[in-house]
């Protein structure tokens, strides 16, 4: 659905405005269908990507494409639907007439634009709200009608910037939802957010974009997978020096030890092998193995975790 | 046909956003009061009806003309910069409409409020003359018409500033361009005067700078055919259709110049 090939695109900052070139030749592909989620710490691009994918600023060099049509033409765009980060709207306007005047931007016939705007602010839950200016909305209902904006001319793959931001929880969760009900549509979407905890539960795809450039692409399974697995030997009984001392030679490191219960914790499947067999002809008991798996936060920052933040922020 | 939809929901839009603008509608109040006002300066001055509905029509005609600049001039120089700033233009510019039916969608919005400004002021300057005893002459429907292709003039050059300059410094320099659209002539007879009297590499130098300005500034003498009409002078229809078809020309560069820098822009 996406593809992205050697894709080098920037922006002019500062007062002097000088040139910044955030993307050095990014490439990667969405499948149809998927739901991918777009990371990368502050400044590594996200949001220069995404406006060059729905045709708001044009590259600088490379190609992408957007169902197979050149990012940037009116077939790219009629396929795409896009909200932004931290949505900004006509002020004065309802949020019936946004979604109309979307729409015929969008080439929806007239007899069809009332009818969807109304299914859409239904979907969203705007319905009672659909009568107001947008300048009272809560962010909440701003990121909810920026989706149905976004959703207006039936498009195929849905590009959001940040849709989670700033979002409580029950914001969150509500939208997490809608995102996740697009793919039983047969839609793709792509989003970028900071909101790793999100990411991991909706997206099953993924790219990363570190230094300019993709570190991961692929399911989120696999990204998740590539994590440090750490394997949790809970013993019990009483404990020798001797034992210990074998404990530490099979994990790297010692037990770690309250009353009569004791913890290793290895980093591999063949140390724990080992630790059961040494707790085993100590006279240990093996009370329970636990693989503990890191949050996608925490493959994220172990992955691409000099001390920055989590993936956010618009570059 | 596809191209004109999402350019003329973009005018709709620029309409409704502008017509909502209360500096308009003060604009709109204050012209319809100068034309009440001239009433009563006709009535002060003392001279007979004739020379009365003179300045009834000169003070309206001119009030029309400066207010409507004016009006032009501080909705133009905002409407592309507003959008960028508020980044409203990003959910449109990802639909299938260019930068350059974006430009064009949002001056033909602003034209048609002021289209509708124009005759809401005319309206209200012909019940004032009709009233103060005066027939309408096909010469002030005239002048009238020209005065709002003036002004579309005006706002042709206030939505490029719109694109290349901040607000503030957009307005001052279509202020500048207004004025000095009035007196394109002088400029440039000043020049060939200079040269003529003159000589050195300096007044070489003023002269070109003065035909450049002479050449470049739209001439908006072209449009003022007020005080033709004011006075009972015959307006010649081959002028009109000539300063429809300049207008025509002189817009369609300034919105291709605009659409050339703001193509240009990284957003």
């Amino acid at each position: 659905m996406i593809r992205v090939e050697e894709l080098r695109a920037g922006y002019r900052a500062g007062f002097r405005r000088a040139w910044r070139e955030v993307l050095q030749g990014v490439s990667f592909h969405v499948p149809r269908g998927a739901i991918a989620g777009y990371l990368g710490v502050n400044g590594a691009g996200k949001t220069t990507t995404i406006k060059v994918l729905v045709g708001v600023n044009a590259p600088t060099g490379g190609r992408a494409s957007i169902a197979g049509h050149p990012v940037g033409t009116p077939a790219a765009q009629r396929a795409l639907g896009y909200a932004q980060e931290a949505p900004f709207f006509y002020e004065g306007l309802t949020a019936r007439e946004l979604l109309g005047f979307y729409a015929r931007l969008s080439g929806v016939p007239r007899p069809e634009r009332a009818p969807r705007a109304e299914a859409l602010l239904e979907e969203v839950q705007l319905s009672d709200a659909g009568d107001r200016p947008v300048r009272g909305f809560s962010k909440g209902m701003r990121q909810r009608l920026a989706l149905a904006q976004a959703l207006v001319h039936d498009p195929e793959l849905l590009v959001l910037d940040e849709p989670l931001d700033g979002l409580d929880s029950m914001g969150r969760l509500h939208l997490r939802e809608l995102i996740a009900r697009q793919r039983d549509r047969g839609r793709t979407v792509f989003f970028s957010s900071h909101v790793l905890s999100d990411v991991e539960a909706v997206c099953d795809h993924l790219v990363v974009l570190d230094g300019a450039k993709v570190a991961y692409e692929g399911p989120t399974a696999g990204f998740m997978a590539q994590g440090d697995l750490t394997i949790e030997v809970r013993l019990a009984g009483a404990l020798t020096a001797d034992a210990t001392a074998a404990l530490a030679a099979a994990a790297g490191d010692p037990p770690a030890t309250s009353g009569e219960v004791h913890v290793v914790r290895c980093a591999t499947q063949a140390q724990a092998d080992a630790v059961v067999d040494a707790a085993r002809a100590a006279g240990l008991q093996v009370v329970a193995l636990t693989p503990a798996r890191h949050s996608l936060e925490e493959r994220f920052l172990e992955a691409f975790g000099r001390p920055r933040q989590a993936a956010g922020g618009a570059a | 046909m596809s191209w004109l939809g999402p350019v003329l929901a973009v005018a709709g839009l620029a309409f409704r956003e502008s017509a909502r603008n209360r500096v308009l509608h003060a604009l709109v109040g204050a012209t319809l009061l100068m034309t009440g006002a001239s009433v009563v300066f006709g009535w002060v001055s003392g001279d007979e009806q004739a020379r009365q509905l003179k300045i009834v029509a000169d003070l309206s005609l001119s009030a029309i003309a400066l207010l409507g600049t004016i009006a032009s001039i501080f909705l133009g120089t905002n409407l592309v910069y507003q959008e960028v700033e508020r980044r409203t233009v990003y959910t449109v510019l990802a639909r299938p409409i260019d930068r350059g039916g974006f430009i064009v969608g949002k001056y033909l919005g602003l034209a048609g409020v002021m289209a509708v400004a124009v005759a809401a002021m005319s309206a209200g300057f012909l019940l004032v003359y009709g009233l103060a005893g005066g027939r309408p002459s096909v010469g002030l429907l005239v002048a009238l018409a020209l005065t709002y292709v003036e002004l579309a003039v005006v706002i042709g050059v206030a939505v490029f500033f719109s694109v290349a300059a901040h607000p503030i410094e957009g307005a001052v320099f279509a202020f500048v361009v207004a004025l000095a659209g009035h007196v394109t002539a002088d400029l440039q007879r000043l020049g060939a005067d200079l040269a003529r009297d003159a000589s050195g590499v300096g007044v070489v130098v003023l002269e070109k700078v003065l035909y450049g300005a002479y050449v470049l500034l739209p001439n908006l003498e072209n449009f003022n055919v007020r005080p033709h009409a004011a006075h009972g002078v015959a307006i010649d229809p081959a002028h009109a259709g000539l300063a429809l078809v300049y207008a025509v020309v002189y817009v369609a560069i300034l919105l291709g110049l605009a659409t050339v820098v703001f193509r240009r822009k990284v957003l």
